[in-house]
């Protein structure tokens, strides 16, 4: 019994990566978790993963929401794999349906973040490869300038109108009959 | 606090999301800065931007409209993305097709012969082809218009490279003769005319569908369907259920089918197999009546028109036309206050720096 115990213990240590953020906090993490994002699963295929991974240009902060959606997402992948086999179609689908619609619930609370926190957030799906938060993160930042004028874009994003009166005359002449 | 700025690299990451069935957004984007400008009109951004979100959106629709107490006829481009307000007018022109970003345009002139014009909307181009002696003759005529690449071309951006056309006439002399000549852009010219002997026949006017390699044009009378193989240029016939009175061929799962309405149903049918000889099957027929909002006119319900790629007909219900998803059954009015006898779906990608709806559209509007 102790030994099938420790044995379980050593494939469950075996499997865990611990990621270091910017500010020193150590997160450990399963290896499915962590593989989500592509630039840790390089470094573990390259066994490069002993003493911790760390990533200093992720906060704890920003580190810890990272976390904890690529654990839901991972979670959902499993489920999916491990569904497809041992359900009818029927049954499959529903749970199939069901699972989409947590993980966008979940998604949507995941975004409730302000401007910051989601531009950090973007900054670290890029810098960890996680192709799944960068496309969901670059969309609720493209979708937040939905009929927003240029003037309330810059605004929003803190840019600088460089354009002059003739260039921005040209741009609209350009398309008078589609956005006048 | 300083209010966050974005990440320059990050940045086209954020406008490659803007939605393309949106135009008007990624246009003011080009108006918050130089850097935007530069990025969203470069060639770099329209290739992501096209193969990131793959199926070019609907931008409008070119209706041709009759009224019924005077009976004439009209053409417009009417946009169902949000960015022009209002119908544009087309004057002389009908459309008779549009497909891979280019339409094909009729001049309709009382004093000299017609004129196919092909036009892309995107970059203000209009070029007039060459008019056929031949084509004074036949009774009834259309004509499509395509992408020249056979084969490697994905059509998300081909509308700048060489195209056909293709054109059908009918009825020749009150004969059945019906002849096929294709201009190619490439060359300049028409190609000799095909020619095949069918019983009496006029062309209809809803426009072809591509199906893999052949383009099929509708014949009204004795309701047949003509094949044109583009590649080994032969004819063939392909008989349509004779109940029906009035079909749109459509394109569902890469294979032929055709969408009616019949006592009161959406009817869809399937050819059975690929082969000319090869019967129909009835796929679906919906109550039209559960289908279309409960304010709906159910007045001369008829399908005008069919948006390849999209799965999405359009059904006509005077004074409406509504768009219908045949894979969601979403229904949608995007027209209403005439009678719509054919809508063609205009469906580009638009990035900025491209001029659309430009010039020469501007100029007969002005004429």
């Amino acid at each position: 019994m102790a030994s099938a115990g420790s044995g379980d213990e050593k494939a469950a240590a075996a499997a865990m990566i611990t990621l270091i953020s910017s500010d020193n906090e150590k997160f450990e993490v399963t290896e499915a978790t962590a593989t989500l994002s592509q630039t840790i699963r390089h470094m573990i295929e390259d066994g490069c993963t002993d003493g911790g991974v760390p990533l200093p240009n992720v906060t704890s902060k920003i580190l810890a929401r990272v976390i904890e959606y690529c654990k839901k997402h991972a979670t959902a992948a499993a489920g999916e794999e491990g569904s497809s086999s041992s359900f009818s179609d029927a049954a499959f689908l529903e749970v199939d349906r069901a699972f989409l619609e947590e993980l966008e619930e979940f998604d949507d609370a995941f975004l409730e973040v302000d401007r910051a926190t989601l531009f950090d957030l973007i900054l670290a799906a890029n810098y960890l490869d996680i192709k799944g938060l960068l496309n969901l993160t670059c969309q609720k930042v493209a979708d937040s300038v939905k009929g927003k004028t240029p003037e309330q874009i810059r605004e929003m994003y803190n840019i600088v109108n460089d354009l002059t009166p003739e260039e921005e005359a040209e741009i609209r002449r350009e398309t008078q009959w589609a956005f006048e | 606090m300083a209010r966050p700025s974005l990440m320059e690299e990050l940045e086209e990451e954020i406008l490659l999301r803007f939605p393309p069935h949106e135009p008007a957004l990624l246009f003011r984007a080009s108006l918050v800065c130089k850097r935007w400008r530069r990025l969203v009109s470069g060639p770099g951004f329209r290739r992501r931007f096209r193969e990131l979100h793959r199926a070019p959106p609907m931008l409008g629709l070119l209706c041709s409209t009759k009224d019924l107490s005077e009976g004439s006829t009209a053409s417009a481009f009417v946009a169902t993305a949000s960015f022009c307000s209002g119908d544009l007018d087309l004057g002389p022109y009908r459309p008779l097709d549009a497909r891979h970003g280019r339409v094909l345009l009729l001049q309709c002139s009382r004093s000299s012969d017609d004129v196919l014009v092909v036009w892309d909307p995107m970059t203000s181009q209009a070029l007039e082809l060459p008019v056929l002696d031949r084509w004074r003759y036949t009774s009834s005529s259309t004509a499509a218009v395509l992408c020249a690449a056979r084969g490697p071309c994905n059509h998300l951006d081909c509308h700048r490279g060489p195209f056909l056309v293709v054109y059908v006439g009918s009825g020749a002399f009150g004969s059945g003769e019906t002849f096929i000549c294709t201009y190619s852009s490439d060359a300049g010219t028409w190609s000799e005319p095909i020619t095949t002997e069918l019983p009496l026949d006029f062309v209809g006017s809803m426009s072809s569908v591509l199906v893999g390699n052949a383009l099929y044009f509708g014949f009204l009378i004795r309701k047949s369907l003509l094949r044109y193989d583009l590649e080994s240029h032969e004819m063939s016939v392909i008989g349509v259920p004779q109940t029906f009175c009035f079909w749109q061929h459509v394109v569902l799962d890469g294979g032929l089918a055709l969408a009616t309405v019949q006592e009161g149903k959406l009817c869809i049918w399937r050819k059975a197999g690929p082969e000319v000889d090869v019967g129909w099957t009835q796929d679906r027929a919906i109550e039209l009546e559960t289908l279309l909002p409960a304010d709906a006119s159910f007045a001369w319900p008829r399908v005008v028109g069919f948006a390849d790629g999209v799965d999405v007909i359009f059904l006509r219900a005077v004074p409406a036309l509504f768009t219908i998803d045949l894979k969601t059954y979403k229904v949608k009015k995007v027209y209403e206050g005439k009678n719509v006898y054919s809508a063609i779906p205009y469906m580009s990608f638009y990035t900025p720096g491209t001029i659309l709806l430009g010039f020469w559209f501007c100029n007969f509007q002005n004429e």
